[in-house]
């Protein structure tokens, strides 16, 4: 996730900038750090740099003034939800660990990445991708100790061999550059782009001295910290904050929903957990796919009697009264008063399939009623040469429909999201119908959830890739093949929006 | 008493059962009395501005809400905190409650912003009290208030909108709390303790 990264350099206790490293080139900006960092939350920064200064000059993160200020930045930015990378003196995994346990999402090692390589291997090995080795190269030689000794090292050389270690992060500054808005050093990054791993992140620092050069700078890096040009209104905070909004243009993360086919009021298509009694019961799954990360589910009603639907509507009150869960409910609804009574029995959505074929009106009355944002038109598609077909009736009945004309009739209509099923890859694993993903949501602007063929992670990925705003799989899940949680953290390390 | 109010549309018993966490004394209602009586009141949303404002005239509410909802402790969600405005896209020539000044606009899709806004969105904090996280959108429509300053958090999608206000006697969201985890569970526990619980 490509962001900017405002910087809050630490000295006694007070937000200041030094110019070059050079730690009688000082100014002091603010006696209340905790000030500057509340503005830069409310430009919109998802990420903050913070550094001690007093610990980068000592080598010792604790015992000084910037120590409990630190403390409270960690605090605040926590509470506000935004993310906190902190470096400057982190010299043992005592203090590693400390800064951890408070929530600090990245640390950030210097001089230690440099001339104790055991220590960083340990404390990679434990903390993995919350750790990042800042390297500050000064005409490409890194330089540590608050930037005081040169120790002749090339700074390609030593990225590389910190990649072999297992480092992900890099942040590179440019000292030549830092604190004198002279505008970034282009080539330094250029190079670094070329010989780094493809899953290496460089986050770019030094010399940012305008709106221009935090655009430059993301050409070719993952991320890019400023600090001066902001103090010194360079980069007005407005501008920071429109450049945030241009640059994220939502926050808005994609959804990994498991469907729950329901029948009388039982899961059926075997669901297997160890770590779960009665995997039949609709509501204990819900609970149980609720605490694993589920960010939604689906129920799909495919009961075919009058007792089965009372209990699909008992199960769909416990579910939102006892769990808050967001769902959806599809299957068999195919007038007003059943979406009126699912809706109120506490679903977010109602997702209808045939019924909307037959009377595409059904599709306006709903959204009319309820916000075509309840309505989702479920289409099962199956692929006939180069075009799909729309099937009705749980995918038995083939209705001589185009997929991609009815999609956009059905948005045309109000459908407010469609739940797009590849029939033909239903339970193969062999993943999503990229094509059909694609060529859906090139046509249609609402959000789509993408259905049928999930076998691996990278599977999710590439949906997602294609334009899947939300990846649903069922036996997947069920059969515990894959951990939603695993599955987030894969989508998140190749730069999908997740909830974690 | 803390009384939501029963429109016809959508449930409002998981909205009642995350309240009672907090506040044992908390019941769906469509009775005037039960409603003016009310310590707090609580304007859920399901459905369109159109025809939520025609339930509640139908329903004798409209009023009484227009009257009561300036003095008295009030939750809106998500169509709640739009029937507060003056005005909505979604619903050309039906005034609003028209007791937060601004107009109800339709979210633009682009390229990479789908509509309706469906999901988990972060939360961007602007003023205390402080709430942060993750929240459970479901919409269209934003809420363009004329008085910036009750925005107390926004989202983004496409463009920065609020998604919790703080107007007068009113605390609000776009999200729905009762679906938005921790962070909903503690807008709705700030609400209680601040207002009734002291």
């Amino acid at each position: 996730m490509q962001t900017i990264i405002p910087a809050i350099d630490i000295r006694e206790g007070k937000a200041v900038r030094l110019t070059q490293g050079d730690f009688s080139k000082q100014t002091t900006y603010s006696e209340e750090p905790i000030a500057v960092l509340r503005k830069f939350i409310e430009s919109g920064a998802w990420w903050i740099h913070v550094v001690n200064l007093d610990g980068a000059l000592s080598g010792s993160f604790q015992g000084n003034l910037s120590y409990q200020v630190i403390m409270d930045l960690i605090g605040f930015s926590k509470q506000c939800g935004v993310k906190i990378q902190i470096g400057g003196g982190i010299r043992s995994i005592e203090i590693a660990e400390d800064l951890i346990n408070k929530g600090v999402d990245r640390i950030i090692l210097g001089t230690i990445a440099i001339e104790n390589k055991e220590l960083l291997k340990n404390i990679t090995k434990r903390y993995g991708k919350k750790v990042a080795v800042a390297l500050d190269s000064f005409k490409g030689t890194i330089h540590i100790k608050g930037w005081q000794h040169d120790t002749n090292l090339g700074l390609i050389n030593v990225l590389q061999q910190l990649e072999n270690i297992g480092i992900q992060t890099f942040i590179i500054t440019d000292i030549e550059k830092d604190g004198t808005s002279t505008g970034l050093n282009d080539n330094l990054y250029l190079e670094l782009k070329k010989n780094k791993k493809t899953n290496t992140k460089i986050i770019a620092s030094g010399g940012v001295s305008s709106i221009n050069d935090v655009e430059k700078a993301l050409l070719y890096a993952d991320g890019v910290i400023t600090g001066k040009a902001l103090y010194n209104g360079n980069i007005p905070l407005n501008t920071l904050s429109s450049s945030l909004d241009k640059l994220h243009k939502s926050g808005l993360i994609r959804r990994i929903i498991p469907c729950l086919d329901v029948k009388e009021g039982r899961v059926v298509k075997g669901v297997k957990f160890q770590d779960l009694q009665d995997s039949g019961d609709p509501v204990k799954l819900a609970r149980y796919y609720n605490e694993k990360g589920a960010d939604e589910l689906v129920f799909l009603d495919i009961s075919a009697t009058i007792e089965g639907r009372k209990s699909m509507l008992s199960t769909i009150r416990s579910v939102a009264e006892e769990i808050y869960i967001p769902f959806t409910v599809g299957g068999g609804i195919r007038t007003i008063e059943d979406m009126t009574t699912i809706i109120k029995a506490g679903a977010e959505k109602v997702s209808i399939n045939s019924a909307a074929i037959s009377d595409p009106n059904l599709i306006t009355k709903g959204a009319k009623k309820f916000g075509s944002q309840c309505i989702v038109v479920s289409i099962d598609a199956i692929r006939k040469g180069k075009s799909w077909e729309v099937y009705s009736h749980s995918g038995t009945k083939p209705t001589g429909l185009d997929v991609l004309e009815w999609a956009k009739t059905a948005v045309e209509k109000g459908a407010g999201e469609l739940l797009v099923t590849s029939m033909d890859r239903d339970g193969t694993n062999i993943g999503y119908d990229l094509e059909l993903i694609r060529k859906i949501t090139d046509i249609v602007s609402v959000p789509m959830i993408a259905s049928g063929g999930a076998g691996t992670k990278e599977h999710f990925l590439e949906a997602i890739n294609n334009g899947a705003e939300a990846v649903l799989a069922a036996s997947l899940f069920h059969y515990n093949k894959l951990e939603i949680q695993d599955l987030k953290e894969f989508l998140d390390d190749h730069n999908i929006m997740v909830r974690l | 008493m803390i009384t939501i109010i029963d429109y016809g549309v959508g449930n409002l018993r998981s909205v009642q059962r995350a309240l009672q966490r907090y506040y044992p004394d908390v019941i769906i209602s469509s009775d005037v009395e039960q409603i003016e009586n009310a310590k707090g009141i609580v304007l859920p949303g399901v459905g369109a501005f159109g025809d939520a404002i025609e339930e509640l005239l139908q329903r004798g509410l409209l009023k009484v809400l227009k009257k009561i909802i300036p003095g008295k402790p009030t939750l809106g969600i998500c169509l709640g905190l739009q029937l507060l405005l003056d005005s909505s896209e979604e619903s050309p020539g039906v005034d609003g409650l028209g007791i937060i000044p601004g107009k109800v606009k339709r979210l633009k899709a682009t390229q990479s912003i789908r509509v309706p806004h469906i999901g988990w969105n972060r939360i961007i904090v602007r003023k205390e009290p402080y709430f942060s996280g993750f929240a459970y959108f479901n919409h269209t429509f934003y809420c363009d208030v004329f008085d910036t300053s009750s925005i107390i958090a926004s989202s983004l999608h496409g463009i920065r909108f609020g998604a919790i206000f703080k107007y007068g006697t009113i605390l609000a969201t776009q999200f729905h709390p009762e679906k938005s985890k921790k962070i909903g569970d503690e807008i709705l526990k700030y609400w209680i303790n601040s207002r009734f619980n002291r």
